[in-house]
C-alpha cells in the first residue's frame, strides 16, 4: 500500500470527490475484513465491523492528521470497533469449517497462501490465543505491518509489540502442541 | 486509480458509497476537531496545574502540622496525623493525577514513549508540587482572597493548640504528658 497515494485520495475526498473514498474503501476492504474476522471470530460480525469502520472513518476524515499513516489510522478505528463489537456480542469461537468462508474474500496469491494456511489447523491455534496476542500476530504475519505501524494501531509502545509477538509465538507453539497441530 | 481483482464484488464498498452519495453519511466539520484538540490540550494543562497545586497543598499542610508538634508516642502522633491530614486535598490530588495520566495517554502518539512518559508525568507533578511547598508560594496564596479559607483553618489550628475543639484532643494529651514529664 502506498501511503502518499492514500493521503492524496484523502485530500481529494475532503475536497468533495467521493469516488476517491470509494477507491480507499475498495483497497482496504479485503485485508481489513480478513484481520477483523480473525479478531472477532465471526464473519458476519466482521462484515458489520468493517462497514462501521469505513463509516466512522468517513465521518471523521476531516480530523485525520495527514502526517500520519492513513492505513494505521484506519486499522486503529477498525480494531477499536471490533473490540467494542466483541464486548457487545460476546463473540462465538469460530469452528474450522467456517474459516473456509474467508477464502472467498481474497484473490491475490500471497493472500490465498496465508488463507490456506490459516484455514487449516493453524487457524485453530490462532483462535485460541487471547486477543491481546492475536492482534499483533495477525498484523505482523498476515497483514505485513511493521512494529511501528502495529504500535500506532494498538497504541502500545514499539518494544511492547515485540514482547507480545514473542510471547504469542510461544503460546502458539504450546497451543498447537495441545491441539496436536503441526505448525 | 488503484484497482483490485477480487472475485467477490465489493458489497461493503457499494453499500457505503450508496449511503455517502445519498447524503445519509456526512463528514463532521473540521472546526469540531480543532475545538476538541484545543479543549484536550487546555484540559491537560489545567489538570497538570491542579495536580501540582494539590500535591503542594498536601506537602505544605503536612509540614505545617508536624513542624511544631513533638512526637509523644506513636498513637498520639498517628491520631494527630489522621485528624490533621488534608484528606480532601489528597483525594482530589489522586483523582487529578489519574485524570492527568489518562489525558497524557490519550494524547496522540504519547504511547510511543509509553510507561516512561507516564512515570515522568507522575514524578514531575509530585516533584514540582512538593518543591512548591518549600517556597513562599503558599504564603502568597494565604493572603490571596479566594484561597485564604484553605489556609486559615490550618493556621489558627496551629497557633491555638488547645482551643477545645475535638481535633485538639491529641494536643491536650501531649501537653498533659509533657507536664507529667
Amino acid at each position: 500500500m502506498d501511503d502518499t497515494e492514500d493521503v492524496k485520495l484523502v485530500r481529494q475526498t475532503l475536497s468533495g470527490n467521493t469516488e476517491s473514498y470509494a477507491v480507499l474503501v475498495k483497497t482496504y476492504e479485503a485485508p481489513l475484513l480478513r484481520y477483523i474476522t480473525y479478531l472477532v471470530h465471526d464473519p458476519d460480525l466482521a462484515e458489520d465491523v468493517v462497514q462501521d469502520t469505513f463509516i466512522k472513518t468517513y465521518r471523521n476524515l476531516a480530523g485525520f492528521k495527514q502526517s500520519y499513516k492513513f492505513s494505521s489510522w484506519l486499522y486503529r478505528i477498525a480494531h477499536n470497533t471490533a473490540m467494542d463489537a466483541v464486548k457487545k456480542h460476546s463473540a462465538v469461537i469460530l469452528e474450522a469449517p467456517q474459516l473456509d468462508r474467508l477464502t472467498a474474500v481474497e484473490s491475490s496469491i500471497a493472500e490465498r497462501i496465508d488463507q490456506e494456511i490459516l484455514a487449516k489447523d493453524l487457524g485453530r491455534c490462532l483462535n485460541k490465543l487471547p486477543a491481546k496476542y492475536r492482534a499483533p500476530i495477525l498484523l505482523f504475519y498476515f497483514q505485513q505491518k511493521s512494529y511501528r505501524d502495529i504500535s500506532d494501531i494498538l497504541r502500545i509502545p514499539t518494544a511492547t509489540v515485540g514482547v507480545r509477538i514473542g510471547r504469542a509465538k510461544v503460546r502458539m507453539r504450546e497451543l498447537c502442541k495441545e491441539l496436536e497441530v503441526q505448525p | 486509480m488503484r484497482t483490485r481483482n477480487n472475485k467477490r464484488d465489493h458489497t461493503i464498498a457499494h453499500n457505503i458509497m450508496r449511503r455517502i452519495q445519498s447524503g445519509e453519511i456526512a463528514m463532521r466539520p473540521r472546526w469540531q476537531f480543532t475545538l476538541f484538540t484545543i479543549l484536550n490540550f487546555v484540559g491537560l494543562i489545567a489538570t497538570a496545574i491542579v495536580t501540582i497545586y494539590l500535591v503542594n497543598l498536601v506537602v505544605f499542610k503536612l509540614r505545617l502540622a508536624s513542624s511544631d508538634r513533638p512526637m509523644y508516642g506513636m498513637q498520639a502522633s498517628l491520631d494527630y496525623f489522621a485528624s490533621n491530614f488534608p484528606w480532601l486535598a489528597f483525594v482530589f490530588g489522586i483523582v487529578s493525577l489519574g485524570l492527568l495520566l489518562w489525558l497524557a495517554r490519550k494524547h496522540d502518539f504519547s504511547y510511543r514513549l509509553g510507561r516512561w512518559l507516564l512515570l515522568a508525568v507522575v514524578l514531575l507533578s509530585i516533584g514540582v508540587g512538593a518543591a512548591l511547598a518549600f517556597t513562599s508560594f503558599n504564603n502568597r496564596l494565604e493572603n490571596f482572597g479566594p484561597t485564604r479559607g484553605i489556609y486559615n483553618g490550618q493556621k489558627s489550628h496551629g497557633q491555638n493548640g488547645s482551643d477545645g475543639s475535638p481535633e485538639q484532643s491529641g494536643d491536650s494529651t501531649m501537653q498533659r504528658r509533657g507536664q507529667q514529664n
